[in-house]
């Protein structure tokens, strides 16, 4: 699918970055994983095997395209053995929650893992990558990385329209980045790509003069804000120290390259911004936040402008030089267009989204945190021809999102069990031995729950009824839900978003919330009531149970535990069946 | 230099804790941390229990309330009097927090760094200014006190030592765990939620345990089934047992069940729900020692004396005045679980403050006040804190600081405050934890901020 690369067209959306903070403090501090005692590993070993269903995945692990030519050569390298593939139930599973969001149906596992296509895996997820759910789910991730919020102003809708668009054509991406930076705008509630700029806009004074004013978005530090965006994004760079101080004498250990930098050459990656004013717009002799004219008819950088958020700066006029080569727009050359071509020409551009998205699929970067690069450390990436490769791949392909994730999601490294035979050391996280689990997000649990009960949401949207927390512009809901999905993490969108932590509020809202108990009642289309009325047979109902909230089957003891639980009471029985299947850890994992 | 061993209980002490087991631990990761002493001395009081950190976010007009001034935008109904030597009150806004000021102290010449809603409330919850590029692994000042709690904890105690009240609906966000292990993660509590979901009454418990026991069995069938799949898995198991602990210990339901005289007294909002649930938690003795409670929406730039405008000081003043009041009443006449001759207010500091004050004198062209950070006041109260007493003084229409009133020429800080809440907690907040991610050393109260060095000496003249 090619989308024209017609730069008039103001699309654009961008993407990325955001720390995820707390799972960056995990990697960093991995703790020593303390596996019980041999014997008794022993043990549990034989029990579990003697419990899994037979494994479909004996046998040699593919080298299914170049991603595997680097992972499996540097465990073999470090003499480290890989856990076997993931089993088609696993497969199934795992794959759909990543591209799609939320688990899949009955149906989906069983037909999946009854069929004998030998390419099923690759089908299955180009399917995934060619449907709605897919483009709603990255989306919203895009969404939550721009923190597309209310200071949009009614432009948050139009925004995530416009970012399904990019996501159902498969846009090339540095068109993509390109759009958001150069964007302007009469207004940004008619021009989508003008919301990053609008988003990242610092107020400024509570009482304007008149609607002339340029002084109620705070021209410099907007500046400054969409710099430091920009290289978080796109580039994988942390700007933000270097915006107030030098990195010399402060950022030796934290980050040899920037530590090199200093803050005029932060002033000079700014100065691309210099000429873009942003007004807010006036009506009823009130200034309507949300609304903004973007243009650059402004004056240039100068550091000799009041700060509100920054430390004071110094110097003056600053002409525009990329930081990363130094290079100047050519004459006649809009400085923000020259930014956006300097930033997606350069190899860190596709490095940084590459990294980004496999650190999204894979559970950790190649590059760790993935938004902050050190480009003068060489022992930063755990795979740095993989990156390069991966890059590379991305670039001559058209910058293709679409095709990146595919890359990813065919290897044998993604396909590995998230179960590791023997014993497991902190070490292996890097080398990706195994799969890495992740807790899902709150919108993911949200919408799993729904897809497990058949009882999906009702939210509204512009008017319409929607099913899924997926299809939401943002965090939306009130009350329980509202409650529910903020402890899950839902981003509010003031900060970056962070990866999911479990709570013991959150094992208190499965076991109690409303969001769980009132989907588990038989009554209505519930998928108990369903299967009650369906099945007269028990041991179907388990089953179904089974499939449908933890996507495999019973095992043999589960399913007698599950059968005695039905049967002094088949309704109390199976309702409580599923809520007990829905407080299975598993179930808040992708794994 | 401190040891692992210090911060970190030992793994037979995880055993023994309500809050979480063993394998939560290692699930969580315990890296070794190295803390040790600044070099400064200082001895922490110790003389609080527990600690009440009530947020007035959003910045309350200061000079309206505890530092009151008589000008140009001060509205003609407010009916001030004199209530104490040098503190007028106003019984149209506070009716009955007036009774209750003999029992708190007030700073009245305290000085932010920040003026800012997010920093500033951020400034209040970390004890230090934002600073974006370490952000991430600054953990707040109650999940400090969660960490150096835990060897405190008792076998009874289920309750999480660091609650948070009504955070959502405030703009704080500054509650983060930073770079400690999760488990030292605030607990936020919705209060509307919480009071509707939080009380099981039998029928629901039983139905609970019930299902609990299924439960129980079908993860017993393969007890590794989730350690195998790695380390968050494994510790998602002690949240569960954590959280059920909790809705089956017969306390925590009570303290989220309110009786209808209280709602009456404390008044039915969020705020009052919040100080109804902190008096109730606190009661309980269970093991929760720091309290935050956000009352949030005081922001008033526009209109703040106009009765039709959406907010406005009047309407978020008859929130405040029961809620707070009632929580001060409550808290002096509860018996200490553990000390009958004290109650519990005797060992529990109260602090009450927005992240800065409002611009004095006349309003703005909205009729609102604007942020004013170069003066403004807080309250103190409880575990031995001298009641009457008013430190520092503003000049005569509360814009600057006329008298800092305590020991020190500069006047006391946001850093001076979180000070006093560790030191009243009995934790040295000079400690400096050195092996953080980004290789900059920690310390609780940081006496180096961007805007230099800060005395970090807690404000001793609260006390006697």
């Amino acid at each position: 699918m090619h989308y024209p690369r017609v730069s008039v067209f103001v699309l654009g959306f961008a993407a990325v970055g955001c720390a995820l903070a707390q799972d960056q403090m995990n990697q960093a501090h991995a703790p020593i994983f303390r596996p019980p005692p041999s014997k008794e590993l022993g043990r549990l070993t034989d029990r579990v095997a003697s419990q899994l269903p037979p494994a479909t995945t004996a046998g040699p692990i593919a080298r299914r395209n170049f991603v595997d030519q680097h992972i499996f050569a540097k465990l073999a390298a470090e003499k480290v053995s890989p856990a076997p593939l993931a089993t088609d139930h696993e497969f199934v599973r795992r794959v759909t929650l990543d591209l799609a969001g939320r688990v899949p149906t009955p149906d989906e596992v069983r037909n999946f893992a009854a069929s004998r296509a030998p390419r099923k895996r690759d089908q299955l997820i180009d399917r995934l990558l060619d449907s709605e759910a897919f483009v709603d789910k990255f989306a919203y991730y895009f969404m939550d990385l721009f923190r597309a919020n209310g200071k949009m102003g009614r432009g948050q809708e139009l925004f995530h329209y416009w970012m399904k668009e990019n996501l159902r054509v498969d846009r090339p991406y540095d068109d993509v980045a390109r759009s958001m930076i150069a964007a302007s705008a009469k207004s940004n509630h008619v021009v989508a790509a003008a919301n990053v700029i609008a988003r990242e806009h610092v107020q400024g004074k509570a009482q304007p003069d008149d609607a002339e004013d340029w002084g109620m978005v705070q021209q410099l530090d907007t500046h400054d804000e969409l710099n430091v965006l920009y290289a978080q994004r796109f580039l994988g760079l942390n700007l933000s120290c270097i915006s107030c101080h030098d990195g010399q004498a402060h950022l030796e250990k934290v980050n040899t390259w920037l530590s090199r930098k200093r803050r005029v050459d932060f002033f000079r990656n700014s100065a691309f911004m210099g000429r873009n004013r942003y007004l807010m717009y006036w009506e009823d002799g009130k200034p309507q936040s949300g609304e903004f004219l973007i243009d650059d008819a402004g004056p240039g950088y100068n550091t000799k402008g009041a700060s509100m958020i920054r430390v004071p700066r110094f110097g003056g006029a600053s002409d525009p030089a990329f930081i990363m080569t130094g290079e100047k727009p050519q004459p006649g050359e809009e400085p923000r267009e020259a930014l956006g071509r300097m930033l997606t020409a350069h190899p860190q551009f596709a490095r940084a989204t590459a990294n980004m998205l496999w650190a999204k699929l894979m559970g950790t970067g190649i590059v760790e945190p993935f938004d902050d690069f050190d480009l003068d450390n060489p022992n930063q990436a755990s795979h740095p021809e993989l990156l390069d490769a991966l890059a590379a791949d991305f670039r001559g392909n058209g910058h293709s999102l679409r095709r990146l994730i595919r890359t990813i999601c065919q290897s044998s490294a993604y396909q590995l069990s998230a179960r590791y035979p023997g014993e497991w050391k902190e070490s292996y996280t890097r080398l990706y031995a195994r799969k890495l689990v992740r807790q899902l997000t709150a919108e993911e649990v949200h919408d799993s729950i729904a897809a497990a009960t058949t009882r999906p949401a009702d939210f509204q949207a512009r008017g319409q009824q929607r099913s899924w927390a997926m299809q939401m512009s943002g965090p939306t809901g009130g009350g329980d839900v509202k409650h529910f999905m903020s402890t899950f993490g839902q981003s509010n969108r003031s900060n970056p978003p962070k990866n999911p932590v479990g709570s013991p509020l959150q094992a208190m809202l499965m076991m109690q919330s409303p969001v769980i108990g009132e989907r588990v009642v038989a009554e209505k289309d519930s998928r108990v009531q369903r299967l009650l009325d369906a099945y007269s047979d028990n041991g179907r109902v388990v089953d179904e149970l089974f499939m449908a909230t933890l996507s495999r089957p019973a095992t043999a003891t589960e399913k007698e535990i599950s059968l005695a639980a039905l049967k002094p009471d088949r309704v109390r029985g199976a309702q409580n069946l599923q809520w007990a299947l829905l407080n299975q850890v598993e179930f808040l994992f992708n794994y | 230099m401190r040891t692992v061993g210090d911060i970190y209980p030992s793994r037979r002490d995880l055993l023994k804790f309500g809050g979480l087991g063993l394998a939560g631990a290692a699930a969580e990761g315990i890296w070794p941390l190295h803390a040790a002493a600044s070099g400064s001395k200082v001895t922490p009081r110790g003389n609080a229990r527990n600690v009440i950190f009530f947020e007035l976010s959003g910045a309350i007009s200061h000079v309206e309330g505890w530092d009151f001034k008589e000008t140009a935008g001060t509205p003609k109904d407010l009916d001030m009097r004199p209530v104490a030597r040098d503190l007028y009150m106003s019984q149209l806004l506070f009716p009955r927090l007036s009774k209750q000021m003999s029992k708190f102290a007030i700073v009245r010449s305290l000085l932010s760094h920040e003026e800012v809603h997010f920093r500033g409330q951020y400034y209040l919850q970390t004890g230090r200014q934002l600073n974006l590029a370490f952000a991430k692994e600054i953990p707040s000042v109650g999940s400090v006190i969660g960490m150096e709690l835990e060897s405190r904890r008792r076998e009874k105690d289920t309750f999480p030592t660091y609650l948070s009240l009504n955070l959502d609906k405030g703009a704080a966000g500054a509650l983060a765990a930073g770079f400690l292990p999760p488990r030292f993660s605030v607990v936020d509590i919705n209060p509307e939620s919480a009071v509707k979901g939080g009380a099981l009454d039998e029928k629901a418990v039983q139905l609970l345990e019930e299902r609990w026991r299924l439960l129980k069995a079908l993860r017993d069938t393969d007890r590794s089934r989730a350690p195998a799949l790695g380390r968050d898995m494994a510790g998602y198991l002690d949240y569960y047992d954590t959280a059920h602990r909790l809705l089956t210990d017969d306390r925590w339901p009570a303290s989220f069940r309110l009786a209808e005289a209280d709602k009456q007294r404390y008044g039915n909002t969020s705020v009052g729900v919040s100080a109804m649930l902190a008096r109730n938690v606190l009661a309980q003795d269970a093991g929760t020692h720091y309290v935050h409670i956000c009352h949030p929406g005081w922001d008033h730039h526009v209109q703040i004396w106009d009765r039709s405008a959406p907010s406005h000081h009047y309407k978020l003043c008859e929130e405040l005045d029961p809620a707070l009041s009632s929580l001060m009443e409550d808290l002096a006449s509860t018996p200490s679980k553990i000390n009958p001759t004290r109650t519990l207010l005797d060992e529990t500091l109260v602090v009450v403050m927005g992240e800065f004050g409002r611009t004095p004198g006349a309003l703005n062209n909205m009729g609102g006040r604007d942020h004013h950070n170069k003066c403004f006041p807080a309250l103190f109260a409880g575990a031995g804190v001298a009641a009457g007493r008013i430190i520092g003084r503003s000049d005569k229409d509360g814009v600057t600081c006329a008298e800092t009133g305590w020991h020190r020429k500069e006047q006391p800080r946001i850093e001076n405050v979180v000070a006093s809440v560790y030191s009243a907690l009995g934790i040295d907040w000079t400690k400096e934890i050195r092996n953080t991610p980004s290789g900059r050393a920690f310390t609780f109260v940081d006496p180096l901020g961007p805007n230099g060095y800060i005395p970090t000496d807690e404000i001793s003249a609260l006390y006697a």
